[in-house]
């Protein structure tokens, strides 16, 4: 579970609230604003050094010490002035222009507001097959000698094969190596995303600078580019001057370039400059394998037997996302019954995808037998709350982490547009599904045990998918 | 004094305790409710005060009522009976400005009037005496010459009590030394949310001497005056300048003020008004550290010639900054600002400056306040860097007032 500076900042100063005299707390600790935090630090942000001394003299032991309680974990608390009161032209005099050379050296965080990497997404992970070596040797030449060899290098493929995964085993070499290697992670919506928010705010300088001064750059799902012109337009500057500094750009889409309708010839050229690569739907043996090293890298390999491995391999091909929901609905539903697995309890748990492949291939099934009710359903069933309550205008914890989450799936899966997303959830606004889905896609990225929640869900829906049954 | 009505003098003593003088009736309400609710639910309180009476309680106390408030009964005064006529009362939580004018009182009471219709309606009386009566605890009616008007008010109960203070520790200070400090530093304290301590203004009590500060972080003005022996205890205050302004503004500058200090209020009171106000938790920055000391570089210039050339380079100066540059030559003071999308203008003035050229950039809106300040026809300008403070101060000034004001200057880009 992480929360963000701000939320933290809110809880310790909660607490702080009820332990200071009311103006105190109004005086020194309600006007002030967190600036960011790591595993050991918060950093507040004091609008003078007089501010923050004194709060720092004052309050940070009071706070750090509320953090064990308010966050689970202990954390501390440290005030300084802004920066962006130290760099006003107008000069200050509580406040002190940065000295040039600070202290400590300037820590890079090479995700920094982006989607944090999954640790599980390296070359070590990622098994590779008849289908997919291609894709695999070029990224891992990509991640030797970056922006020499394949640049841009653009992966292509349907969803749920490891696009993603080698995009983000690049990044996990590189960084191995080299960890301060600044590396700008995104998918291409939120580059629209933050693209907006830039002109909104005015704040294009920023910008440009997280997205065009770094070392490498990797794009996710660029295929949402299409039909966005002046996103197009600034992503088309950024790729160039990223290209021209000889950094390395990776970039992923369901779909060859040529075949992304609604985008710029120039783009399209310049995806086409280095290597693409295709990533296939893995064959029976690298199924296999696939399950041998979900199995491993669960710690599973003695439970699941291999006649198990190879009966799940045989009768889910749709994804390598499918296989390993097929594993993880597998084990729900040893648990679940309280048998050891085998091969008969595996058919009972998979009866909805034998049935599937039996009635006819996964290619013939009908592609779309999920709605967004079926996703509602299903997601509400697992945190135990109601359908009627995702589309309420409820705001509690229990209802919008659900809600947050199918709102997700409905986008993952069914590809539905931001305002339809919003008129199923009670007709809430497209900025609040936005804000839903890079909440989840955070949460996905930091808390595992949330991640495999949402996957087990995924799992079945996509099972429900190919099969058009509903499962469990 | 009130002129009060001999039957009114009897409804008041018998219904009403008289007020112990150590403390504001004001915020005596508790005991004045008890004995009197009864009392006000039979008969209601009914008194007759002229139109002149009534619109200078109104002025008094009407600039404390908050413009926006979340509690209803703040937008009303609250109008109470006392031995000597009607006491006017505001307060936005904050601050707290109650007054006290005469009136013919026939049956004590209380109630609260919404202050902008009253005030509204005061104004636009013909000159005959004003009779205002309650019925009840929510109606008013108020009559004057043929016209007639009913009011909905609130419950007194409604009315907030304001944390006491007591008087029996209290100094005195002259209301004309008070204002002096006040209309010179006040307008420099910061507006910035964020800055709540610089919301207010620094009030030094000192040994034979006091001082304000106010500062926003970025200019600042400050100012001490010699006080005589006085039994004020030393200290710092920080007062929000809201309440200093209504100080300023009520209390006649012949008028000695009695002062007292509660656990974090303050009260001002005079025989008739009193004004009570929250003070801000301090500790205040430290500013003498931001003064400079070796400012080496000084020039003395004519205020006028200076206010008109920085109001004719402001026009030309970015909305957002305001920035003008200065550059102090050997006998000329050189202006020049440039703004992009804009254009950009030259001026200069002649000035007493010997040192090295000087290029320094400042807050055009910051100079010109200061100046508008600055009690003499010359000021003095101080430096040391393009990049330190410059202070402005009166030149050839014979008050016995000591008056510096500090300005931050912009970074010059090129």
């Amino acid at each position: 579970m992480s929360l963000s500076p701000a939320e933290i900042w809110d809880r310790l100063r909660q607490r702080a609230k009820l332990a200071l005299p009311e103006q105190t707390y109004r005086t020194w600790l309600e006007p002030i604003e967190a600036l960011e935090a790591d595993n050991e630090t918060l950093w507040v942000g004091a609008p003078d050094q007089f501010s923050a001394d004194w709060n720092e003299s004052r309050h940070a032991d009071l706070l750090t010490g509320f953090a064990p309680v308010a966050l689970g974990h202990p954390l501390n608390v440290r005030f300084r002035v802004t920066d962006e009161r130290a760099g006003r032209v107008q000069m200050d005099m509580f406040v002190h222009r940065p000295t040039p050379a600070p202290l400590a050296p300037p820590v890079h965080h090479p995700t920094r507001t982006s989607t944090p990497l999954s640790a599980t997404y390296t070359f070590e992970q990622f098994v590779i097959g008849k289908s997919n070596d291609v894709a695999a040797a070029a990224a891992h030449a990509a991640s030797q000698s970056p922006g020499k060899t394949y640049n841009p290098l653009f992966i292509y493929g349907e969803t749920g094969l490891g696009k993603t995964h080698l995009l983000q085993a690049i990044a996990h070499e590189l960084l191995s190596r080299n960890p301060s290697l600044r590396i700008a992670y995104a998918s291409s919506e939120q580059f629209t995303n933050e693209f907006i928010e830039a002109i909104q705010t005015k704040s294009m300088g920023d910008f440009k600078r997280r997205f065009r001064e770094i070392d490498l750059l990797l794009i996710d799902d660029v295929q949402f580019l299409k039909g966005k012109e002046s996103t197009q337009e600034e992503f088309f500057h950024t790729f160039n001057a990223i290209y021209e500094a000889e950094r390395q750009i990776v970039l992923t889409s369901d779909r060859p370039p040529s075949e992304i309708a609604g985008l710029e010839k120039r783009l399209v050229s310049r995806f086409e400059w280095g290597m693409v690569a295709n990533v296939d739907l893995p064959d029976l043996e690298h199924r296999i394998a696939i399950l041998r090293k979900k199995a491993m890298a669960d710690h599973l390999e003695l439970t699941i037997p291999d006649e198990v491995i190879e009966f799940i391999a045989q009768h889910v091909k749709s994804s390598v996302r499918e296989l390993e929901g097929s594993i993880i609905k597998l084990l729900a539903y040893a648990s679940f019954k309280n048998r050891p697995i085998s091969l008969e309890l595996a058919r009972e748990a998979l009866k909805d995808k034998l049935k599937g492949s039996s009635s006819s291939d996964y290619a013939d099934a009908p592609p779309t037998t999920i709605t967004v009710a079926t996703i509602q359903q299903l997601v509400s069933r697992e945190w135990g709350v109601t359908s009627e309550g995702l589309r309420s205008k409820t705001r509690t914890k229990q209802l919008t982490v659900p809600r947050q989450v199918a709102m997700y799936l409905c986008r993952e899966l069914l590809a539905l547009q931001l305002v339809e997303i919003g008129n199923a959830f009670g007709g809430r606004d497209h900025s609040t599904v936005i804000h839903s889905l890079e909440r989840v896609a955070t949460e996905l990225g930091v808390d595992e045990t949330f991640a495999d929640r949402v996957a087990k869900l995924r799992g079945m829906l996509e099972t429900l998918r190919t099969t058009g049954q509903m499962g469990v | 004094m009130a002129k009060v009505l001999r039957s009114a003098y009897v409804a008041a003593s018998l219904d009403k305790p008289t007020f112990p003088a150590t403390t504001a009736c004001f915020y005596l309400k508790d005991s004045f409710k008890s004995s009197s609710r009864q009392f006000f639910h039979t008969k209601g309180m009914r008194f007759t005060i002229s139109r002149e009476k009534l619109l200078e309680g109104l002025q008094a106390v009407t600039p404390a009522v908050p413009a926006k408030t979340t509690l209803p009964v703040l937008a009303n005064l609250l109008l109470e009976t006392t031995e000597r006529g009607i006491r006017f009362s505001a307060t936005d939580l904050d601050i707290a400005v109650s007054t006290e004018v005469s009136a013919d009182v026939e049956s004590a009471g209380a109630i609260t009037v919404p202050a902008k219709k009253l005030s509204e309606i005061a104004r636009e009386l013909p000159p005959s005496p004003v009779k205002i009566a309650a019925s009840g605890e929510q109606r008013v009616t108020l009559e004057c010459g043929r016209s007639r008007f009913k009011l909905l008010g609130l419950p007194r109960d409604e009315f907030p009590t304001f944390p006491s203070v007591r008087f029996n520790e209290s100094w005195r200070v002259k209301s004309a030394e008070l204002q002096k400090l006040i209309s010179h530093t006040s307008f420099a304290v910061s507006t910035e949310e964020s800055r709540p301590i610089l919301n207010g203004v620094l009030w030094e009590l000192r040994e034979g001497m006091m001082r304000m500060v106010a500062t926003n972080g970025h200019r600042l003005a400050k100012m001490e005056i010699a006080i005589e022996e006085s039994s004020a205890p030393q200290g710092d205050l920080i007062v929000p300048p809201k309440a200093l302004e209504q100080i300023r503004r009520l209390f006649p500058a012949e008028e000695d003020l009695e002062i007292a200090r509660g656990d974090n209020h303050l009260g001002f009171r005079s025989p008739f008004t009193s004004v009570f106000t929250r003070l801000v938790e301090g500790p205040y920055p430290n500013y003498e550290q931001v003064i400079p000391k070796d400012n080496d570089r000084y020039c003395i210039v004519d205020k006028a010639s200076l206010t008109s050339a920085l109001k004719r380079m402001s026009v030309i100066a970015s909305d957002q900054t305001h920035r003008i540059r200065m550059s102090f030559n050997s006998g000329m003071l050189k202006f020049s600002v440039a703004t992009p999308d804009l254009g950009e203008a030259q001026d200069e003035m002649p000035i007493t400056y010997t040192g090295d050229q000087l290029d320094i950039g400042f807050n055009a809106n910051y100079l010109l306040e200061i100046l508008r300040y600055m009690p003499t026809e010359q000021v003095r300008l101080t430096f040391k860097a393009p990049e330190r403070a410059a202070t402005v101060e009166p030149e050839g000034w014979t008050d016995s007032a000591k008056y510096l004001c500090l300005v931050m200057p912009l970074r010059l880009m090129d």
